[in-house]
C-alpha cells in the first residue's frame, strides 16, 4: 500500500460534480469506473436519450454500406445470373 | 474443378471486410485512443468534462463493436472459402482485397462522418480540412492500388489452391 500513496494525483483540473480529484490513483479510478454514481446516470441519460437512434445510424451506416460492397464483390468469377423470362 | 477455379469474389469480399476492420482498428486505438485526437462525436460534444469524454467513450466503443463484427464476418467469410477447391487461393488477390477494404473504410467514413455530418475531424483545429483530405486521399490510394493488385492476379491466376483444391489432388 506504500507504493499506492506514493502515486501521482490527477491534475486539479480534472473535476467529477464540480470537486477536483486530488486523490491518489486508486481512489481516483474507483469513482471513473463507477457503475451506478451520479456521473454513470448522467452520461446513461444522455447516451440513451435524445439523439440515440440518429447516432447509432451514423455509427452504423459506414459499416453497413461496406457489407453491401462486400457482397457485390462476392459476384466476381461467378457467371451472370440468368434472367427469368 | 481445381484446373478451372474462378470465383475469386469469395477471397475479395472477406478480404474486404477484414481490411475494413485493420481500417477500423487503425482508427479507434491509433487515432481515438493512443493520440487522442478525435472521439466519435468530438465536434458535437468535445470532450471537455468527464460526463462527455464518457459519452464519447461509448460510442466509440459501439464503433469498435461495429468493427469486431465486421472482422468476425470477414473471418468466417475467409474459412469458408479456403475450403472451396473452385476459389483461387492467392496472397495478392487476398492483400489486395484488405487494402480495398481499408482503402473503402477510409472513404466512406471520411465522406459520410467527416465531411457530411461533421460529427469528427481527424484533426481538428486549423488545418482541419487537410487532415480530412489526407484522409480521403490515402483511402481512394489504397484502394485504387488494391484493386489493380486484384485484377492483375485475375487475370493470371485460376488454380484453386486451398484446403479443398489440395485434397482434390491428393484423392486423384
Amino acid at each position: 500500500m506504500q507504493g499506492l500513496t506514493a502515486m501521482p494525483t490527477f491534475p486539479a483540473s480534472i473535476t467529477l460534480e464540480g470537486r477536483a480529484m486530488e486523490w491518489h490513483w486508486l481512489r481516483a479510478w474507483t469513482v471513473l469506473a463507477c457503475p451506478d454514481c451520479p456521473t454513470s446516470q448522467v452520461v446513461r441519460g444522455a447516451v440513451l436519450g435524445e439523439g440515440f437512434w440518429g447516432y447509432l445510424a451514423m455509427a452504423g451506416v459506414p459499416f453497413l454500406l461496406i457489407g453491401a460492397l462486400s457482397a457485390l464483390l462476392y459476384r466476381v468469377g461467378l457467371p451472370p445470373r440468368e434472367l427469368k423470362p | 474443378m481445381a484446373g478451372t477455379a474462378r470465383h475469386q469474389g469469395a477471397i475479395i469480399s472477406a478480404g474486404v471486410l477484414l481490411g475494413t476492420g485493420l481500417g477500423g482498428f487503425f482508427d479507434g486505438i491509433l487515432l481515438h485512443q493512443l493520440l487522442q485526437w478525435h472521439n466519435m462525436l468530438s465536434s458535437q460534444l468535445p470532450p471537455t468534462d468527464l460526463v462527455s469524454m464518457k459519452v464519447n467513450m461509448f460510442w466509440d466503443g459501439l464503433f469498435h463493436a461495429f468493427t469486431w463484427l465486421t472482422t468476425v464476418i470477414g473471418l468466417g467469410l475467409l474459412w469458408r472459402a479456403g475450403g472451396r477447391p473452385e476459389v483461387p487461393w492467392s496472397t495478392r488477390t487476398f492483400v489486395g482485397s484488405l487494402a480495398i477494404g481499408w482503402g473503402a473504410f477510409n472513404l466512406v467514413e471520411g465522406l459520410i462522418d467527416h465531411q457530411l455530418l461533421g460529427i469528427h475531424h481527424v484533426h481538428p483545429g486549423a488545418g482541419q480540412l487537410a487532415w480530412d483530405v489526407g484522409f480521403l486521399m490515402f483511402g481512394a490510394l489504397l484502394v485504387s492500388v488494391g484493386w489493380g493488385q486484384v485484377r492483375g492476379e485475375g487475370r493470371r491466376n485460376t488454380r484453386g489452391k486451398g484446403r479443398a483444391a489440395r485434397a482434390e489432388v491428393a484423392f486423384r
